[in-house]
């Protein structure tokens, strides 16, 4: 009796405890190594040295060094390439899993086509549009018959990281949103109709309160995968020109793993400072969108 | 946060992937040929085994290898420290400093023949730190000028007939091929261009262990640079130089010794080689590094130190295919056989003194911070969005800032 009891009082340790271990790992030791790195200076060899806030002093108060102007302004890139895309990647894969919800034929292939860019790596994916946006031979100059040089001239640069952003990564939302759709009652629908009600407001009123929390789930998850760009503009623009497309994580890997040295207590300041960022803004955009309104 | 996952999950996939590392009567030898250059360097590593050498070579190529070495000198675990590295010249300051490598001291002893009369001077020089020898050197690799021998006799005929073209002759192309929609000289190797040039004229790009970035000689090799963008000499951002030259749209093609294997099979581009473009034909330079096999810290049996210095030996005498792969080898065995020079096209750079000695090694403890300064800003002053001078200034700001924390 006892020890079935002891089993029943701690079965759930088993169904958690592989993932906790992992995510102990690869997530929470890491995190606490980093920000014990980030008040030191090490170069990943020996000892790290201590140095107390001096890093972060560095970072975010000394407006002469490189690293305060490097991080600011790659800071400032990520912001705005969160800003443009998060709201786009929510929108685009919304509007298309609706349009596939109407039970259009062909929909499965069609979700698909919109699913498969996902399944390829970016090295791939920004080769074949580099190529697309090439300022010699690339298609979209060549429809247009314009002389842009895509990747090298503002907003052209941001504005290819933009599609190609949308275009890889469409496919998972949209998935979410579907099966969000497909779980909706249709006699919330029906009743909707015998009330009167047009389609715009059967869509606010029915439609996105009823999938609110996969809307809250994607737009958290997306604002913190748009943060930590990085394969797009390095592939793309190489951060490029003159560092507008130079994002973060660009910045955090070339001090800790660049050509010389590494400067590893400067890179986990950074990481740390970035990573509050992105906690602060999930929490806030946690609160707000799940604030309910319907009370 | 990401930072921290990678540097764990790095220990991971090596300690995973490289088990059997170091097992008894096995030489492990971590290698960056990541590319083409590995099969070559493979071949070598057969066919020593296939002499039956008592401890057999195994070639793991390693990618991102420079953060590896890192991770596993910091796992405290011998059995996947490698037996030996193939790294490059300019990582011996620095992996000194940071007491990663070892002496070679033990398996030189044993090989008499592993001297510095049977390699090229500098290969063999830049393994040695304060009279310490540290690696043994495998190669000297070079960025040379590949041309299209016949857009050269359209617009420049004569100019390559003594083997050298200067910066002026390339800038005096640039509008004739232009008219033509041709590209003369894509500047994306542009780092190690001005190492080049700035060596072409006497001058430095460190002083001491300090990289010096703006000087004189980088502004002069900087505008040069500039010019050619300007006048419409240069690819345009996002093209592939390479391609535009196997195309035949481009005269030159400034590169890497390593990389000609991808031209040698194109069609009709009727190509030659030559040494980089120079400020006045007295005084040539071209970007170097070399390949050296090096020891990380672990302890070693005697036997170990003997059987890599027996293999080091072999691949004395024995990595002829390592210049069919398209590398200059520093093996005087082998780059001194008479017929050398002709059957590799990168041979000619070994065939006098005079080109021997344009070959720079910039082996310097920062080295890596002048790419890294460089990287962030020339760019931008070659398409002429800022001022060649602006450029260098903030290059030298970054490589004095990242000295200031902990170089």
């Amino acid at each position: 009796m006892v020890r079935k009891g002891i089993l029943q009082r701690y079965n759930h340790l088993l169904y958690i405890g592989p993932h906790l271990i992992l995510f102990a790992i690869f997530g929470v030791i890491p995190l606490f190594f980093g920000a014990y790195i980030s008040f030191t200076t090490w170069d990943l060899t020996g000892t790290p040295q201590w140095v107390g806030l001096s890093n972060y002093k560095e970072i975010l108060f000394n407006v002469d060094s490189t690293f305060h102007t490097e991080f600011f302004s790659s800071m400032k890139n990520t912001f705005m390439f969160v800003v443009m895309t998060v709201p786009l990647l929510i929108i685009f894969p919304l509007s298309i899993a609706l349009a596939l919800n109407t039970k259009v034929k062909g929909e499965t292939l069609f979700q698909s086509i919109f699913y498969m860019p996902g399944l390829f790596s970016i090295s791939a994916v920004a080769i074949i549009w580099s190529v697309v946006f090439n300022k010699r031979i690339g298609l979209v100059n060549a429809l247009f018959h314009n002389d842009v040089n895509w990747i090298s001239t503002q907003p052209y640069a941001w504005l290819v990281i933009i599609i190609v952003t949308v275009w890889w990564t469409i496919g998972g939302n949209m998935i979410i949103y579907r099966s969000a759709l497909n779980g909706i009652d249709t006699n919330m629908y029906e009743a909707a109709a015998i009330d009167g009600s047009n389609s715009i407001n059967t869509f606010f009123k029915i439609t996105l309160p009823s999938i609110k929390f996969q809307l809250l789930y994607t737009t958290v998850m997306t604002t913190l995968a748009s943060f930590n760009v990085y394969g797009q503009p390095k592939m793309l623009t190489a951060g490029g020109p003159s560092g507008t497309t130079s994002v973060v994580m660009m910045t955090i890997r070339d001090l800790a793993f660049g050509q010389g040295k590494s400067i590893a207590g400067i890179a986990s300041a950074m990481a740390m400072i970035f990573g509050s960022i992105m906690v602060i803004i999930s929490i806030f955009q946690f609160i707000l969108m799940s604030k309910d309104n319907t009370k | 946060m990401k930072l921290k996952n990678v540097m764990i999950a790095s220990a991971v996939v090596t300690s995973v992937g490289l088990t059997g590392c170091g097992k008894d009567k096995t030489i492990t030898v971590w290698n960056p040929f990541t590319g083409g250059d590995g099969v070559y360097f493979q071949e070598m590593i057969d066919s020593y085994n296939a002499t039956n050498p008592e401890y057999e070579v195994k070639a793991v190529i390693t990618p991102d290898m420079y953060t590896k070495v890192y991770t596993v000198m910091n796992s405290n675990d011998t059995k996947n420290i490698p037996d030996l590295l193939v790294g490059h010249v300019e990582r011996i300051p620095l992996f000194v400093q940071q007491d990663l490598i070892n002496p070679m001291e033990d398996v030189l002893s044993s090989q008499p023949n592993l001297n510095g009369d049977n390699y090229l001077e500098q290969a063999w020089d830049g393994g040695e730190i304060d009279g310490v020898r540290y690696s043994v050197p495998l190669d000297i690799h070079s960025i040379l000028l590949f041309y299209n021998v016949d857009l050269v006799n359209k617009y420049a005929p004569g100019a390559l007939d003594d083997d050298i073209i200067t910066w002026d002759e390339v800038l005096a192309i640039v509008p004739k091929a232009k008219a033509d929609g041709i590209v003369t000289f894509p500047v994306r190797t542009s780092n190690w261009l001005i190492d080049s040039m700035v060596a072409q004229q006497g001058g430095s790009i460190y002083d001491g262990d300090t990289p010096t970035l703006n000087t004189p000689e980088a502004l002069k090799a900087l505008e040069t640079l500039v010019a050619i963008d300007a006048a419409g000499g240069s690819e345009v951002e996002g093209d592939d130089a390479v391609l535009l030259f196997q195309a035949g749209e481009s005269v030159f093609l400034e590169e890497g010794i390593w990389a000609q294997s991808s031209f040698t099979n194109i069609e009709g581009v009727n190509w030659s080689v030559a040494n980089t473009p120079v400020f006045d034909e007295n005084n040539l330079a071209a970007w170097s590094s070399s390949h050296q096999f090096m020891e990380l810290k672990k302890d070693r049996t005697p036997e170990e130190q003997a059987a890599i210095g027996e293999f080091l030996e072999y691949v004395r005498l024995n990595c002829e295919p390592w210049a069919v792969a398209g590398q200059n080898v520093a093996s005087k065995t082998i780059y001194e056989q008479p017929d050398y020079a002709d059957k590799y096209p990168q041979g000619f750079l070994l065939k006098d003194t005079r080109e021997q000695e344009s070959l720079k090694l910039f082996s310097f403890l920062n080295y890596g911070l002048v790419d890294q300064s460089y990287d962030t800003y020339i760019t931008d002053a070659i398409r002429g969005r800022i001022s060649p001078q602006e450029a260098l200034e903030n290059a030298q700001k970054k490589a004095d800032d990242l000295m200031k924390e902990g170089y």
